[in-house]
């Protein structure tokens, strides 16, 4: 059955099967990495705002003009423009070891403003009251921002994974493999019609997964 | 009762910036206020009057840009922040919208304030046990906030505000989102409190009742500016704000509308007096009806009465039309005005 509809795919079996491989790895590695910095940025930017609990206008001005500007450049000009730094972090600019670090960079300006955004959405309210009761500016931080916010902030990383996996598509065209790198060759190159396919369907179910588990979690922490 | 003063506001003035950076809002101008440890002290204002700016100086989440804030010697600001959130722990503060964590049960809002304190488990447990118990919500430890009711989490918020053992508690609006029995029943408890545990209530508020119905002392913010403070029975005996004499008038049914004064309801006709006579420092009015009528020989008819205990004390007067010949009117009044008893005139026949 699927050697009739996918023909290509299963003559190329094992490339397919390493390709999504490759993806997930990209995905896993590069998602876990820039949560934890976008967690960061993202908080820096919330507590270093105008009347923010650690207001500094400086460090604001600096996150917010960088992450700016990181997000102007389309993803595929900064892969070529961090080629010389991929290489002295991962030692090489292909495969997925090459990717990871251009990947990072593309995603965080854009998951630090959804974690931003996620973070502000919280009622000021909650942020006096932990202000009152004489909490410390990180117990604030951890209490009240991060935990309150658990459910927005599941939201927003499934929208970031979302574009991520976009983004690890991408990065096969610079010879990263993975997904994205499969469709080129094969389906877009050879012209096979179902390699392609194979791949939209591969990616489809990727998402589905990322958006119910992040589905599961904002419910489950929300009273 | 001690007069020791537990916070005071020394010529505090501050400002916001606008929305362009030249211009200023002057939020509060030159606030003097002195508040006694122990005592249940009152603040009104009109919406944007400053009471949130002004109470959210006690605990330095504001701070004013001419003045002084003294909590018992210290100047809160002036301290470093390290030092304010130890003050603040001896400053509990509630707020309009109770800000509860939603994601946390009545348990751990409470501890919260706690939480970090190395305090051990069993002694957080049992401290808000107490608490639960002195709010009255001991039932509800382990629901979230979203499954109470308006004055349910507000006392959950009381409880979490004295989980520190507080010696004041700011009250911002704290009653200002409930309904009327709710706001009766939660001002209730702050009295009890006050009572029981000895802690000095601040409250802010745009609504007269509850200064009347929980406060001893009054001060009546006017955009910024304090134009009248006092003991509250003499602030409603004897207002001489307008502003005050406004917000008296939304407690009291002394105040015939416009529509019934000058309307033939009340059939003022001959030489017939529409009056209103208010108790100063507790001067009986009911004798003095009963007295006059016999002695002028004048019908006096009485409208409406409005009689309550502030402070221990009754408080309030009568509307009445006085009825007989113009000598004996004149005389009546005369002698009333005599008696220390605060008499208007507020409609002749026509
Ligand atoms: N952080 C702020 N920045 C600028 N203006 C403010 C700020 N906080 C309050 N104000 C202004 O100060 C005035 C008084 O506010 P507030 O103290 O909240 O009054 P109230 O509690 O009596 O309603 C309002 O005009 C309000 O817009
Ligand atoms: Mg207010």
């Amino acid at each position: 059955m699927p050697s009739k509809l996918f023909p290509n795919v299963v003559l190329n079996y094992s490339i397919f099967k390493l390709a999504i491989l490759q993806t997930l790895e990209m995905l896993v590695i590069t998602a876990v990495i820039s949560f934890c910095i976008s967690i960061i940025f993202g908080i820096i930017l919330v507590v270093t705002k105008k009347n923010g609990i650690l207001m500094n206008t400086v460090i604001w001005n600096v996150f917010d003009k960088i992450i700016n500007l990181f997000r102007s450049i389309p993803f595929i000009i900064l892969i070529a423009a961090l080629i010389p730094l991929t290489r002295l972090i991962s030692g090489t600019a292909i495969g997925v070891k090459g990717t990871i670090f251009p990947l990072i960079v593309g995603i965080v300006p854009f998951f630090s403003r959804q974690i931003e955004a996620a973070l502000n959405e919280l009622d000021g309210g909650l942020v006096e009251a932990g202000q009152v009761m004489g909490l410390s500016p990180f117990q604030i931080i951890y209490s009240i921002y991060l935990k309150e916010s658990i459910g927005s902030i599941a939201r927003v990383t499934t929208i970031t994974i979302i574009s991520l996996i976009g983004l690890t598509a991408i990065v096969g065209v610079v010879g990263g493999g993975g997904i994205g790198d499969f469709a080129i060759q094969y389906g877009y190159q050879q012209n096979q019609q179902d390699a392609t396919i194979a791949c939209i369907l591969v990616l489809l179910i990727i998402v589905s997964i990322v958006q119910v588990i992040g589905t599961l979690i904002s419910r489950r922490v929300e009273h | 009762m001690t007069t020791q003063k537990i916070v005071s506001f020394d010529h505090v003035s501050k400002e916001f910036e606008g929305n362009n950076k030249s211009s200023k809002i002057q939020v509060l101008k030159d606030v003097n206020l002195s508040i006694n440890e122990g005592s249940i002290f009152g603040i009104i204002g009109y919406s944007g009057a400053g009471k949130s700016t002004l109470i959210r100086c006690i605990n330095g989440i504001e701070s004013p840009t001419k003045g002084d804030i003294y909590f018992k010697k210290t100047v809160i600001n002036r301290i470093s922040n390290v030092e304010l959130r130890k003050r603040r722990k001896e400053i509990g503060m509630i707020f309009q919208q109770f800000n509860l964590m939603p994601s946390r049960t009545v348990f751990e809002n409470i501890e919260l304030p706690i939480k970090y304190s190395g305090k051990s488990k069993a002694e957080i447990k049992q401290k808000v046990n107490k608490l639960l118990e002195l709010v009255g919500l001991p039932e509800k430890i382990n629901t979230y906030p979203a499954n109470l009711s308006g004055g349910q989490k507000q006392r959950v918020a009381i409880a979490r505000a004295l989980v520190n053992d507080p010696q004041i508690l700011l009250c911002d609006e704290a009653t200002s989102a409930l309904d009327p029995q709710t706001t009766a029943d939660i001002l209730e408890l702050l009295k009890k409190l006050n009572e029981n545990l000895g802690i000095t209530i601040i409250v802010v508020t745009h609504e007269m009742h509850v200064i009347e119905d929980l406060c001893e002392y009054v001060a009546v913010l006017d955009k910024g500016r304090i134009v009248e403070q006092g003991e509250v029975y003499s602030i409603f005996s004897n207002p001489h704000n307008e502003l005050t004499k406004n917000f008296i008038a939304t407690t009291s049914k002394l105040n015939l509308p416009d529509e019934v004064l000058h309307s033939d309801l009340l059939a003022l006709s001959g030489n017939k007096l529409l009056i209103k006579i208010t108790y100063v420092d507790s001067e009986a009015v009911e004798p003095l009806i009963s007295y006059v009528s016999r002695k002028f020989e004048v019908d006096a008819n009485i409208i409406v009465g409005d009689i309550k205990i502030l402070q221990q004390k009754p408080l309030g007067g009568l509307v009445i039309i006085l009825d007989g010949t113009k000598a004996h009117i004149k005389e009546t009044i005369d002698y009333i005005k005599g008696q220390n008893i605060r008499l208007e005139v507020l409609e002749h026949a026509k």
